[in-house]
């Protein structure tokens, strides 16, 4: 279905006509809900900056498959600097619009917390095209698509370097700014640490960082004890206390317990497949695997992921985790279990804790010290009281176990090439971390891996059970180029042709990230473009 | 609660009842600004509001909002009403301030409220 609505500027006695046809057409169509309310923000929030700053527009909508894509078009002014555009409360609206409640400089950023992909392009003196797609059912769209980036295209400065960072090829440039194709990404953190302009970033959700974290236990990844430099973790511990934390548990805790039972099922009769067991540790390498090597998803040991375990370990009961990456907030979404579980990411958990360091002051720091012993003596919470020996960093390799661990995204990539081609001989069990050094390195985490695991080696982890999982590991169709095998060939040859009539110089300036890419995504329709861009110019 | 129990309890006068005047009201949202408003509002809000303008009432159509508000306002006209009728939202209106309207809707909602937030 696609319709569309004139929007005329100026005309306020008209004004949301345009988002009241779309809503009627939506409703006849059975969208209604949470869904319809976004569509409406964005909908009316970029109908009525047609009619405040444009001479006119229009209102594109497109109902697909799971989705809704909105584009409104107009002809005005444009915008001569959209990332200033983009800020809360910066606004150009004529005092008659502000009369009205109009012109606060919120609209734009409406739109784009509204949508699930936003873009915007704007060229002064000829005018601006806004973009917002909205999933129909966004918690499962987003867990079905396994991306919790977030892209804020007002800060890309086109530098290309996340299209050479993304090692399943799912970055793009469009229009000059980011774009994630959903079915290839595997939420690894590789885009994240290569931008350096702060366009991507982890989707956030919850408004209440220090509310979220007194909410009942807490549970972080020990890099984060680790990642302040005016505080050890006895005093991050004893702030998150002070925060209203009820117990503070480690993510490593069901790590530990993953490996290990990783490492049992890699030696019980239950295994069926040859070659090392894949713990599945590490939720991005996973997503590699059920995309990129489904040949090694027998191999993949079938206990839920450290942060899954969490998550149901603690049910209905009252969870906050603070997620070390994409994919953990994904897998820790709030909409995947009823219960009162939230997700909190590292920067924003540690301004909290930030602030609270700051208020428990140096009696507070004696204490904490104090704490630490205890935790030492194995009185305290979880997090502090297990004993050394339960450590993660360790391998459990006690039993004389060939355990190889492997991180970093180019390392764990020719790990598994070398898995699938059975060259990894008498290794039993493999752990594989997408981050280099693994959660350490997340970039979500600023301090340095090698000073935070230094800050934090002190504390001791417990373990805590591994889960199996009910679903079993599944292929994701990520690089399927048609449904229908006939028609894939056909596309396949057709890039392969069009691929080698490109200059194969893969600079990304057409924005993709090869050549290859460039001619799949023609082929493919995701683009218009029937070249190279600089050789059309040419 | 709905809209007519609320403004008997908060000493509101309701000049419309609504389209539907057996929506429950749960949350109260307060402020000046249409994005402000349209960001928060949905089916079980009551807008707050000094914006006394037809706009506002479009936009509560396309948030399906139950009912709005209008502080320092004790007599809309006929324009007012004619757009609050075409908009199926129920009025309320009151002769105090923003805050002090709201806190005061606040207060009679009570835990019907505090079960609306997150």
């Amino acid at each position: 279905m696609a319709v569309s609505f004139p929007i005329v500027g100026g005309d306020f006695a008209s004004a949301g006509a345009a988002s009241r046809g779309l809503k009627e057409q939506l409703t006849r169509l059975g969208v209604a809900g949470e869904v319809l309310r976004r569509v409406m923000i964005a909908a009316y929030e970029a109908e009525m900056n047609v009619v405040i700053h444009a001479r006119r527009g229009k209102l594109w909508a497109r109902l697909n498959s799971g989705r809704i894509d909105l584009e409104v078009v107009d002809e005005g002014p444009g915008i001569p600097d959209v990332q200033q555009a983009m800020r809360e409360g910066w606004s150009t609206a004529p005092a008659e619009a502000r009369a009205l409640g109009f012109g606060a400089g919120m609209g734009l950023p409406n739109i784009r917390k509204a949508s699930d992909l936003f873009e915007i392009d704007s060229r002064p003196g000829k005018g601006t095209r806004v973009r917002s797609t909205i999933h129909l059912q966004k918690l499962a769209a987003a867990a079905a698509l396994r991306n919790a980036i977030d892209m804020r295209p007002e800060s890309c400065r086109n530098c290309l370097a996340c299209l050479a960072a993304c090692p399943t090829r799912a970055m793009r440039l469009r229009d000059g700014r980011p774009y994630i194709l959903e079915h290839l990404c595997i939420n690894c953190t590789a885009c994240l640490a290569a931008c350096r302009y702060g366009a991507l970033g982890l989707r956030e959700e919850n408004p209440a960082d220090a509310e979220a974290i007194a909410a009942g236990t807490l549970v972080v990844p020990l890099p984060f004890l680790g990642g302040f430099p005016q505080a050890g973790p006895a005093q991050v511990l004893a702030a998150l206390r002070e925060l209203g934390a009820r117990e503070v548990r480690l993510t490593e805790e069901w790590e530990a317990g993953l490996l290990e039972e990783s490492l049992r099922f890699a030696r019980g009769p239950q295994r069926r497949a040859t070659g090392p067991v894949l713990a599945p540790v590490c939720p991005a390498v996973v997503n590699l695997v059920e995309t990129h090597f489904p040949s090694l998803l027998p191999q993949l040991a079938p206990f839920l992921s450290p942060v899954e375990a969490a998550r149901d370990e603690y049910g209905l009961e009252a969870l906050t985790v603070v997620a070390a990456c994409p994919e953990q907030y994904m897998a820790l979404h709030p909409g995947s279990l009823p219960g009162r579980l939230r997700v909190l990411s590292p920067s924003r958990a540690a301004a909290a804790v930030a602030k609270a360091l700051k208020r428990v002051g140096k009696s507070e720091d004696r204490e904490a010290q104090a704490s630490e012993g205890e935790a030492e003596d194995g009185e305290a919470s979880a997090a502090e009281a297990a004993p050394a020996a339960a450590r993660t960093q360790e391998p459990p390799a006690s039993s004389g176990a060939r355990v190889l661990r492997i991180s970093g995204l180019s390392h764990v990539l020719r790990a598994l090439e070398k898995a699938e081609a059975s060259a990894l001989a008498g290794v039993e069990l493999l752990v594989l971390y997408a981050c280099d050094q693994g959660c350490w390195g997340s970039p979500l985490f600023p301090e340095d891996p090698f000073l935070a695991r230094d800050r934090a080696g002190a504390v001791a982890v417990g373990r805590a059970p591994a889960l199996p999982r009910g679903r079993p590991f599944q292929a994701r169709p990520g690089q399927r180029l048609d449904e229908s095998m006939p028609a894939a060939i056909r596309k396949l040859a057709r890039i392969d042709e069009l691929a080698r009539s490109l200059p194969g110089r893969d600079c990304g300036i057409c924005g993709a990230p090869t050549c290859a890419c460039r001619a799949e995504d023609i082929v493919l329709g995701r683009v218009s473009g029937k070249g190279c861009p600089l050789e059309e110019e040419k | 609660m709905t809209l007519q129990e609320l403004a008997r309890r908060s000493g509101t006068r309701l000049v419309l009842p609504g389209r539907h005047p057996g929506g429950q009201i749960a949350r109260v949202i307060a402020g000046d600004r249409m994005s402000d408003l349209l960001e928060r509002a949905g089916p079980d809000t009551l807008l707050v509001t000094r914006l006394a303008n037809p706009h506002l009432f479009r936009m509560a159509e396309l948030m399906d909002v139950p009912g709005i508000c209008l502080v320092r306002h004790p007599e809309p006209g006929p324009g007012l009403l004619e757009a609050a009728c075409a908009c199926g939202a129920g009025l309320l209106v009151a002769g105090g301030e923003l805050e002090e309207t709201r806190a005061a809707l606040e207060r009679c909602l009570g835990p019907a409220q505090a079960e609306a937030r997150p």
